[in-house]
Parts: structure tokens; sequence; C-alpha cells
């Protein structure tokens, strides 16, 4: 667990965590903050640097065992992650009845066909490519936020 | 006879009398001389002489009988010396009466028989007779004559006998007639069975020859010729094959007795053909020369000389043997051995001719066999070799897939890094850089950028081979207008003019087919950009006589140099510059890509400032006159 980037952002950990951000490299955390901070997402954001830590914290698991707080609103997930890759924890997410419902949104730099079928076989929600240009990057980020946050209604949980 | 030592013969009138009877008798059962009936005549005067004496009219008569006669008329005494000897005899054995009287008999002797008259005179003394005895005898010439000898007798006063008379006859002529009588008998069988023998090996032949061409496994088929070989024209048959490592293989083999053939079986396993045999299987293998072998040494020679390899030779009754190569195009593939055991005929010249005949027969067979199995076997290489190289293309692919993988996903990472904090210095810190530190990393932005369209399209391009291929009839006009379609945001506030010829429909993958026509179409319009009124037209050619059926999207464009139209299907190839026309360089690749998918072609003719045309072909496109 490393909040260091929420924290340089100005962006306190919540015990309430609306986004759970799954992304092992730093320079794309950065921009991804970075995108939100731009939109004026300032829902409580978690980031998880791979995907047995992103598990834990899902499954109030490891050091996350007694965390406070429910479900996230939506995780963001990047699909290469060390240790357990993106498409084994939607397997985990979509296996485990207390997580099973969550929105998930792969968030990733592969345009793979193959990759795009996987993961809706495995139960994704949605399933976006990380444009290059960071202004459309940003644009993405708004979309998703202003999606995923505002307009889109989770169950309950 | 002597005439003149016959003497007063009142006495012997009745012997005398007995005698010519007996000559006469004697004269007309030799067959084929009209003389007898002649020398008759004269007997019968005899006779009627011998009623009316006097003597000497008497021995005047057997005088001229002994004298007129063609046979020889001679008498020797007891001990083979010669007494009397008549012109018949001279005439018969060459010598005169001076040289034989007083001579014994024994130069008349041939040298197989040297001491003959010894024994004949033996035989009259002891009071036998010898009639028509058939002998040879030899002239003063040296030749052999077979004459018919009958001797009598001739006693003294008191009864005792002292010498012998002797009547021999020419048989040569006789024996030599009787002879080529039986020599044209002979022939005449011989020529009947020679035809018979002749009809027999043609209608083996034929025989053969339907064998040779029925079942298609060849080893079966040299079985059952083997099989009509035995017992039609041998006792024994195999058939030896080179096989590809120069061993000679038996792949069939017959005996007319089936325990023989298990025995000869095993026999040959025990005792393979000797090498360094002047004759043999070996030999025939190795030189191409046919065998006849009639003879006991021969067959020692053939078979070998040991002990047990001669009492398998014996228990078989090996008398002949044919071995003869089974040649195609003067190459031995193998032998075919023949043998004839017992009491069947020994093989004759025309059995060698007749098995020539059916080894070059069975020789094409066996090549033909021999190349089927060759060709097989290459097509079960090819096969495995194919299966090979599918299996690295697969590997090959995967490597590829994981690749690109990685590229997609590794390579535009850093470059959305890279973007997107020098957008980030421009927002965050842009009032304090001067312009051209903007302009700078605004020219860091757009590299970026332009590398992450690079990417998308190099990713784009190595997607189309590994994804199937649908193929389906396409219907080609409207596949250009969904294309155009899509392109329209490319020509707004352009005069562009868009004429769709007539266009059969295509068998192909309409997803590729549509990429290729964007492609192709979006070129057009860029490439028309600097007319005021662009024309393109997409069209078709028929197929003719040499040609296929082609495609065609003609643009009155700024062309290009035909110099460098090789270049202008390569991945990332430009013929234009990029401020001029923007583009990676891939589009085209791509176009080639899916027509060599689809088994077409695809090329182009232009010249600089004047438009382009390109072209391309589908395989198993489908014509609306079809």
């Amino acid at each position: 667990m490393s909040p260091e980037p929420t924290e340089r952002f100005g962006l306190r950990p919540d015990p309430r965590v609306e986004i759970l951000l799954v992304e092992d490299n730093p320079n794309d955390v950065e921009l991804t903050l970075d995108a939100f901070r731009e939109n004026k997402l300032t829902n409580p954001i978690q980031v998880m640097r791979d995907g047995v830590e992103a598990l834990d914290f899902l499954l109030y698991r490891g050091v996350y065992a007694q965390r406070s707080g429910g479900n996230p609103k939506i995780v963001l997930l990047d699909l290469k992650l060390p240790r357990l890759g993106g498409k084994e924890v939607l397997q985990a997410i979509r296996n485990d009845e207390r997580t099973k419902m969550i929105p998930v949104v792969i968030l990733t730099s592969s345009a793979e066909e193959r990759d795009i079928f996987e993961s809706y076989q495995l139960g994704v929600n949605s399933y976006i490519v990380k444009p290059v240009d960071f202004d459309r990057f940003t644009a993405a980020a708004r979309q998703i936020g202003l999606y995923w946050l505002l307009l889109n209604k989770p169950p309950l949980f | 006879m002597n005439a003149e030592r016959l003497g007063p013969a009142s006495d012997h009138t009745a012997a005398l009398t007995e005698r010519l009877a007996a000559a006469e008798l004697q004269l007309r059962t030799v067959p084929g001389r009209l003389v007898g009936s002649d020398l008759a005549d004269l007997l019968h005067e005899a006779q009627l002489a011998l009623q009316i004496p006097p003597a000497d009219r008497l021995q005047q008569i057997l005088g001229a009988i002994i004298t007129s006669s063609d046979d020889a008329i001679l008498s020797t005494n007891l001990d083979g010396i010669v007494t009397s000897w008549n012109i018949g005899a001279q005439t018969l054995f060459g010598y005169s009466a001076d040289e034989m009287v007083g001579q014994s008999l024994a130069r008349l002797m041939t040298a197989e028989k040297p001491d003959e008259h010894v024994h004949l005179l033996a035989q009259i003394a002891r009071g036998q007779n010898v009639r028509h005895y058939e002998t040879s005898r030899r002239r003063k010439d040296g030749s052999t004559i077979i004459v018919s000898i009958t001797m009598s007798p001739i006693f003294d006063s008191q009864g005792d006998v002292i010498g012998v008379s002797k009547i021999s006859r020419d048989m040569t002529e006789f024996r030599r007639t009787q002879s080529s009588l039986m020599d044209a008998i002979t022939l005449e069988q011989r020529a009947r069975a020679d035809a018979e023998a002749l009809q027999k090996r043609l209608t083996f032949l034929l025989e053969a020859s339907s064998i040779l061409a029925s079942t298609p496994n060849y080893q079966q088929r040299l079985e059952q010729l083997t099989e009509l070989v035995v017992p039609t024209i041998a006792d024994w048959c195999a058939v030896d094959v080179i096989d590809s490592k120069q061993m000679l293989h038996r792949v069939a083999v017959k005996h007319i007795d089936p325990h023989k053939s298990d025995l000869l079986f095993h026999f040959l396993e025990r005792f393979p053909p000797l090498p360094n045999r002047s004759m043999g299987i070996l030999s025939t293998a190795h030189t191409g020369k046919a065998t006849l072998i009639q003879n006991a040494e021969h067959l020692r020679q053939v078979v070998g000389d040991d002990a047990e390899r001669l009492a398998m030779v014996e228990s078989i009754g090996l008398t002949s043997l044919i071995i003869v190569p089974l040649l195609a195009f003067e190459r031995v593939l193998g032998v075919l051995t023949i043998a004839t055991t017992g009491e069947t005929p020994l093989f004759q010249p025309a059995d060698l001719e007749m098995m020539l005949n059916l080894a070059s027969r069975s020789a094409q067979l066996i090549e033909n066999a021999q190349l089927y199995e060759q060709a097989q076997q290459l097509n079960a290489e090819l096969e495995t070799r194919v299966r090979e190289r599918t299996a690295q293309l697969e590997a090959t692919n995967q490597a590829l897939e994981a690749f690109s993988y990685s590229v997609s996903h590794d390579l535009r990472t850093p470059l959305r890094a890279i973007d997107g904090f020098a957008r980030m210095v421009i927002r965050d810190y842009g009032g304090l850089l001067p312009d051209d530190g903007q302009r700078r990393l605004n020219v860091i932005r757009d590299n970026a950028q332009q590398m992450g369209v690079l990417i998308d399209d190099l990713l784009r391009f190595s997607r189309l081979n590994r994804l199937p291929l649908s193929r389906q009839t396409v219907n080609m006009t409207d596949l250009v207008q969904h294309a155009l379609d899509n392109l329209s945001s490319e020509h707004q506030n352009r005069q562009v003019d868009f004429i769709i010829e007539p266009l059969p429909d295509a068998s192909g993958d309409p997803i590729l087919l549509l990429q290729v026509l964007v492609n192709l179409l979006s070129n057009a319009i860029k490439y028309t950009r600097p007319r005021d009124r662009a024309q393109i037209v997409i069209g078709y050619l028929p197929a003719t006589a040499t040609t296929t059926g082609t495609y065609f999207i003609r643009d009155n464009g700024v062309g290009f140099d035909m110099q460098y139209s090789d270049k202008l299907f390569g991945v990332f190839q430009r013929l234009h510059h990029a401020e001029a026309f923007e583009g990676t360089g891939v589009g085209l690749a791509i176009v080639q890509r899916v027509i060599q998918r689809h088994g077409g072609q695809v090329w182009a003719t232009a010249e600089p400032d004047r438009g382009a045309t390109f072209f391309f072909t589908l395989e198993g496109k489908v014509n609306h006159e079809s």
C-alpha cells in the first residue's frame, strides 16, 4: 500500500473510498490523478499497485483486514500488473459474493481484441484504451468520472 | 563261293538245291532291291539246270550268278582268310579280288568291333547260322557302310566245315533313307511340339499381362505371377527385388509342392545366393545378364557345392534354371528365377526368350510401383514437413502475438508519460518558459503522438495476418459506398466527384475488403487535395483470355514517379513528404497484405502530377455474368 501519490495531490485517504485505481506504473498513476484533478473530480481515490494488493483491499485481507468502509463505487483496473494480472483480479472480484456487483472498468494501454473479448467474458462493465495523447486521456478521465461517479447508479452495498 | 573249288557236285545236289532255295528266300526277303527278283529268275534257271546235268553246265550257271550279283559274295576259311571275292564284294568294299584273296577279313572291321568276324566265324563253326545280321564295315577308302550279312558253312566231302560263304548286302542307302524318314517324322513332331509350346507361351504371356495389370498392390501381383508360372511354365519360381539399400529382397516365391516351397524358403534364408559366382541370381542382379542353365555342372556353380546345398538341390531335383533380370531403363530392379525339377523337360532358349519378355513387363510394374511408393513417401515427408512448418508458424505466430501485445501495452505507456508530463509542464509552468521553450515542448508532444499513431498502425497491420479470412460473396458496389460513407469527413469543403462504374460481386472477407477500399479511397482523396476539382473513378476490367478480372481506383491527384513504385507497398515506406501529405506509410502495406491473403495481386500505375491508378485482383471472384 502506497498512498504517496494521493497525498502529493492533496487528496486525503478517505475511509469511504469511492474510486479504487489499480495501476502499477507511477507515471500513469500521476497522469490519471492529474486528469481527475483537472476535471475537478474530488471523490476519494485509493491507489493499489498490484493485483494482490487490490484484492486484499476489496476482500478485507492482509493489511486491509481491519479497514473500514464498504465497496468502492468504481474499480479502475489495469490489465498488466505485477503478481496478479488485471483479468485474474476481475475474475476474483466476480467470484466473490461481496464484490461481484462492483462496477469494474478496464483502463489499459492494450487495444488487443483478445483482451477486450476476455474482459467482457469475465464480466467487465467497460473497457477503455488509454490514449497516448494526454489531452484525449484527460478527456477520457473526465468522462469516466462523470459517468461512473455521477451519472451511473451503483447498487447499494 | 568259289566255283572252281566246288568240284563235282553230284553228291551234294540235294544240299545245293536246299542252299539255293535258301539263297532265293534271302534275296526275296531283303527289301528295296529290284535285283532280288532278277536273281530269283537266275536261281530258278539254276534249279532247272540242277535237274539237268552235266555238272559243268551247273558250274557255269553258278559262276554267272555269283559274278552278276550286286551283293558281295565271298568265302573264307575258318581262320577268316578270304578264299573267293566277287565283283559285288569289290564294289561294296572297294578292294579287288587280288587285294583280298589270301588276306584276313580283319581289314574290313570297324574300330568299334575289330574282332567281329572272329566271333561270327566261331558261331558258324558251332553250326549256327548267321542270317541278315546287320553291322558296320570299313571300306577301303575308310568310310563306314552298313551291311546285312548272311553266312553259311562250306562242307568238305566228309561233311566237315572247311570254310564259310558270306553274302553281304549294302544297307547304307536304305538305312540313310530310313533315318532321314525318321528324321522327318521327328522334325514334324518337334515342329508340332514347338507350335504347341509357342501357343502355350503366348497364352501364358497373355495371362501374365492381365495379372500384371490387375490388382494395385505390386507384391500381390508378383505373387500371382509366380502362381501362374508354377506349374504352367516351371516347377519353381522366385522374384527378388533390389531394395533401396541395394539388397536383394525376395518378394514372391512359389514351388509346385507347397512343402518344398517352405523348405526352399528356409534354405534360402540359411543359404543366401553365393556372391562372386559367374552365374546365378547375384550375378544377374549385378550384371543384368540373363542365364539359362541346363547342366548339372553349371547348377552346382550357381547353387554352391557344399554337401548341404547339394543335398538340397538333390532333394528338390533341380534340373534346369532360368535367371532373368528385371530391367527398367537399363537399371536392374530385381531378378526373376524359374526352375525345373524332376522329370519336367529342361528349359529351352525359347523359354528364356519368354521369361525375358515377362521380366520386362514385371520390371515396368515394379518400376511404376516403386515410383508410386516414392511419391507416397515424398508426400508423407511433405505432409510431415507441412505439419512441422505449421507448428513452427503457430509458434512464431504466438511469439508475434506476445510481441504485439507487449508493443501494444508497453510501448504506449512511456509515450503517454512523455506527452502527459510535457503537457503538464506547459499547463503548470508555461508562464515561466520563453515561447521557444513552449514550442519545443510541443514538438516533444507532437512526436510522442505521432509515434502513438505509428504503433497503432503497426499493430493494425500485424493483426491483419492473424485474423482468419472469412470468404463470402461481397457486393462491391455496396462496399465502395460504405467506404465512402466512412470517409466523408476527409473531403469536407472540397469538390470531389466519385464515379462508381458497374462492379461485379467479389468473393472475399467483407471486413478486410472494406479496409482495402477505405485505404485506397482515402489515399485518392488525400492525394487529390491540390486539385480544385478532384475526380475519383472506381471501376472494373473484365477478365480476358490472359488476365483476371481487375478492380481499379483512379484519381487525378499528384501521382508519383514510377521509379519508386517498388516502395509503394512497403511498411512505413512513403513517396511524399509528411509536411505535404500526412500518413505513416502503413495503408498500402495493409492493402497489399489483404489482397495477398485473398490470393490476388495489387499494383499501381502513375505519373507525377497526372494521377494514379491502383489495380487489384481477387482470386475466386464471382462475376455477374457467371
